[in-house]
């Protein structure tokens, strides 16, 4: 059932003409059972040279504890998560954000990443980090540390 | 203001406190767990350790020394993490952390309800309101004890108020000092007070190329002595261009995968070590005695705020609603109420009442809200005492304000107290005082109303009414408290032939069907307590001393027909079998005390608590009973129970006193008699216990005090002791 919908959707897409203008992405992050304090993430963006681009969303409200989020905040030290912030995620809870990318990203080698650390627990840099494709769309991406599942759909 | 300023946040906040201050002490056995585990370390540096850890834990992404000295590490397994101890020596696992798991959870609730930032706000101010209610609640505790000198004495009150001010002052300086760091560390997440911890290294700019070196050349790691390590969080896995990010106590830096240099070291500064000395005073991490210290008092917090909602609850509930209450601009006289505990309202109300019935307008108010009274002829005073002769909560601010007042009323002063305290109607003779040199008028002299007699009360308003040329019948209607059903199990007469009919009555509780049977087995009551009844036909409970405890098994009491007395009338008539409803009120301040010679003085049915504490009392105490009655024929009341006592050695001496035989002699009489042996019992840390009528206990106590004069002792000094108690009617 659920293949068979996603082949429906890719044939619709590559039937429809391709718009010029951003579409929204639906980006969800399953975190993985554990104990313990809820998981921050910063889910940014890549450019095909490996420079970053710009931040989808911020999990995690208390900004000291931001620098855990390692390559994220090398990156930005903080910087560029205005508006695009939310509660930390717990355990087993699935966060789902959207962000609109524009069509010149998509299968241009713009790459996706998730930083996820909780305090006390561990820190988990880069633990996804998964280019923006169409062929991409739906696939389920296990992490290894606190992300249990990543996909995105559009 | 202060009571208000306690109990209202305390309402607000019971139930946020009651599960901070639960999970708080469940998070104080942290430190102690992790000093168990601690391992010795000595002369090992921060490179050495980590390259064994890392070589011993693949997937090792940071190294942690908490402040009790345990080495935990966060690895990163197949799928998601584990903590686990390191031993320092080996590298090597020994054990998961007692942080992880449960403890953790708990830490996240006691922090933030599970709720980010805004459980983070509920958290800290509920610790901003805890220093509030702690702080006013020291206050309030120092008010009743007389002074801070002395709160370490005995409590005297009973039930909530008794338990909430012993437990209180236990626990009050841990929960004052956990509130207070609770606190800052609020504010400082919250970023309201500078932390220090927004001080960090940036990452370097560049870092050097080339290959890796082994962790345990790493120089700057090698500089590092173990115990000075906080964090040491490993590089990225296959990112040539992360580093080291090592933090100690006084800073932190980035140290080179390549060049093994510190980068852009940073000293973290004074406000930072504020906070971590705060921290550690907050969680015991580092300081675990102190840590068990403020856990243990923060058990307590479930107790005070239960305790605190019960008395909150009955001063609600003792103020009653005054139905006849005259507006202030239109009162033709003025009653103004100085209360505790609330049941100073109720005989103001019934004196609002009787006086209503003859179409005056009365205005009844906290003497605190004293004001203009344009209409009034009179104001009158009725005021309890708090602790040791303070002002009662509603009357905090009225001598002042009385100061002030340009209106000059005549006053009536009645004071509410209880002649067992120290400070006997303390605050309404300091009121006396101040009207008297204020050159106030007094419509009425100053009176007393002990233990809320009703007696005393209706006297004086007869008084009043005479003076008013009013018939006034106050109805006080008393709080009753819950009752018990008891059934007449026995009765024994006395002294019906010297007009004195006394009845010992013994009584059981009747035990409910099902589970109700259980509360009613519940019924808790030593001898000296106070069994409350309430005839038919009447209101007013009246009061009778226990001569029995719960561990007898039953309920007795003795009781004289009173001429015209509504329930010692139908008490004394009474067939076994007949049930009745009673309420125990409890009297803690009368009591044999636990070690010593015990000297146990009454009259009358006074013998009753003397019998119910020689039933307790072990052998070879040496109790002393002072007995006086009208005839051993007649009214000698417990005479075989105690003849046996005497056989037994319950009893070392029974000296009786009889007053309608030949040679009459009275009880106070014995004791002049006896002042030698009395004397010899007192210095060998003897109390007197006195029961009997307020005529005989003054009689008594005149003839200790002459007993002890020549030791240098008074009644005064043995009473503030608690080694000379009176239960007197």
């Amino acid at each position: 059932m659920y293949r068979t919908s996603t082949a429906l959707i890719l044939s619709l897409a590559s039937l429809a003409p391709i718009a010029a203008e951003a579409a929204p992405v639906h980006f969800s992050v399953t975190i993985a059972q554990y104990y313990g304090p809820n998981t921050f993430l910063a889910m940014y963006l890549t450019d095909a040279a490996g420079n970053y681009k710009s931040t989808v969303w911020v999990a995690g409200g208390r900004t000291s504890y931001w620098r855990h989020l390692r390559t994220w905040y090398r990156a930005t030290g903080g910087a560029g998560a205005d508006g695009v912030t939310g509660a930390s995620v717990g355990a087993g809870r699935t966060l789902t954000v959207t962000h609109d990318i524009s069509a010149a990203m998509m299968d241009a080698g713009y790459v996706l990443h998730i930083d996820a650390a909780a305090e006390g627990i561990g820190e988990s840099p880069d633990e996804i980090s998964i280019p923006i494709t169409k062929a991409g769309a739906g696939q389920d991406i296990p992490g290894n540390g606190f992300i249990a599942n990543f996909k995105y759909r559009m | 203001m202060l009571r208000r300023l306690h109990s209202l946040p305390g309402l607000i906040f019971g139930l946020v406190l009651i599960v901070l201050a639960s999970s708080g002490a469940l998070l104080s056995l942290a430190p102690v767990m992790d000093r168990v585990q601690a391992p010795a370390v000595a002369g090992l540096n921060v490179a050495e350790v980590a390259a064994r850890a890392a070589e011993a834990n693949p997937g090792l992404t940071k190294l942690h020394r908490s402040p009790n000295g345990t080495i935990s590490a966060s690895v990163k397994a197949k799928l998601g993490f584990q903590t686990v101890i390191i031993d320092p020596a080996t590298g090597k696992a020994i054990g998961a952390t007692s942080t992880g798991g449960f403890l953790d959870w708990v830490k996240e609730l006691h922090r933030s309800f599970f709720a980010d930032m805004a459980g983070h706000a509920v958290s800290g101010i509920s610790a901003g309101f805890m220093v509030l209610i702690a702080a006013s609640g020291l206050f309030l505790l120092a008010m009743a004890m007389g002074g801070l000198r002395r709160i370490t004495r005995r409590v005297r009150s009973t039930g909530s108020r008794g338990w909430h001010a012993r437990v209180a002052r236990l626990a009050a300086a841990g929960l004052f000092v956990s509130a207070l760091t609770g606190s800052y560390m609020s504010l400082a997440t919250f970023g309201v007070l500078n932390d220090g911890r927004a001080i960090e290294a940036s990452f370097p700019d560049k870092v050097a190329e080339g290959t890796a070196l082994p962790v345990n050349q790493l120089a700057a790691l090698q500089a590092i002595p173990l115990q000075n390590l906080r964090d040491l969080t490993f590089p990225a896995k296959g990112d040539p261009t992360d580093a080291f990010l090592v933090s100690t106590a006084t800073g932190e830096g980035y140290v080179d995968q390549v060049s093994g240099k510190m980068l852009n070291w940073m000293d973290y500064g004074l406000a930072r070590r504020v906070w971590e000395f705060i921290y550690m005073l907050h969680t015991g991490q580092g300081l675990w005695m102190i840590g068990l210290v403020l856990g243990l008092s923060a058990l307590s917090v479930p107790v005070l705020s239960v305790t605190g909602a019960a008395i909150w609850w009955g001063r609600r509930r003792a103020r009653p609603h005054l139905r006849h209450n005259a507006r202030a601009s239109v009162a033709d006289l003025v009653i103004l109420v100085g209360s505790e505990g609330g049941t100073t309202w109720g005989f103001a109300g019934s004196l609002l009442d009787a006086l209503h019935k003859h179409g005056l307008k009365v205005h009844v108010a906290a003497m605190n809200d004293l004001q203009h009274y344009p209409q009034a002829g009179g104001m009158i005073l009725m005021t309890a005492t708090y602790g040791d002769g303070e002002a009662p909560s509603s009357a905090s601010r009225f001598i002042d304000k009385l100061a002030q007042s340009q209106q000059r009323l005549p006053i009536a002063l009645l004071a509410f107290g209880d002649r067992m305290f120290p400070a006997y109607c303390g605050y309404a003779e300091k009121l006396g005082r101040v009207l008297e040199e204020g050159g106030w008028q007094a419509f009425l002299p100053f009176a007393r109303v002990d233990r809320q007699s009703n007696a005393d009360f209706n006297a004086w308003v007869q008084e009043l009414g005479n003076l008013l040329s009013l018939k006034l019948e106050p109805e006080h209607h008393a709080n009753i408290p819950p009752t018990t059903e008891l059934e007449l199990i026995s009765r024994e007469d006395y002294g019906a032939q010297v007009q004195a009919p006394t009845a010992i009555l013994r009584f059981k509780a009747v035990r409910k069907p099902g589970w109700r049977g259980y509360l009613t087995q519940g019924l808790r009551y030593q001898a000296g307590d106070l069994l409350g009844i309430v005839a038919p036909g009447s209101d007013l409970p009246r009061l009778y001393s226990l001569a029995s405890s719960r561990r007898d098994g039953f309920i007795e009491i003795a009781v004289r027909k009173m001429p015209g007395g509504l329930c010692s009338g139908w008490l004394n008539d009474m067939e076994p079998g007949t049930r009745i409803k009673a309420f125990v009120r409890l009297n803690p301040a009368f009591r044999p005390q636990a070690k010593g010679p015990v000297i146990m003085i009454a009259a009358g049915t006074g013998v009753g608590p003397m019998v119910g504490f020689l039933r307790t009392l072990r052998r070879g105490r040496q109790a002393v009973l002072y007995f006086g009655a009208r005839d051993p024929i007649s009214d000698f009341l417990y005479e075989g129970y105690l003849r046996d006592c005497l056989l037994e050695g319950r009893l070392a001496r029974l000296v009786p006193a009889f007053s309608r035989v030949r040679d009459r002699a009275y009880v106070q009489g014995r004791v002049r008699h006896d002042a030698a042996h009395l004397r010899d019992q007192i210095l060998r840390g003897g109390q007197v216990l006195v029961c009997g009528s307020i005529a005989m206990a003054r009689a008594v106590a005149d003839e200790v005090e002459a007993a002890l004069a020549p030791i240098g002792l008074s009644v005064a000094g043995l009473r503030a002791e608690g080694r000379y108690l009176e239960d007197v009617y």
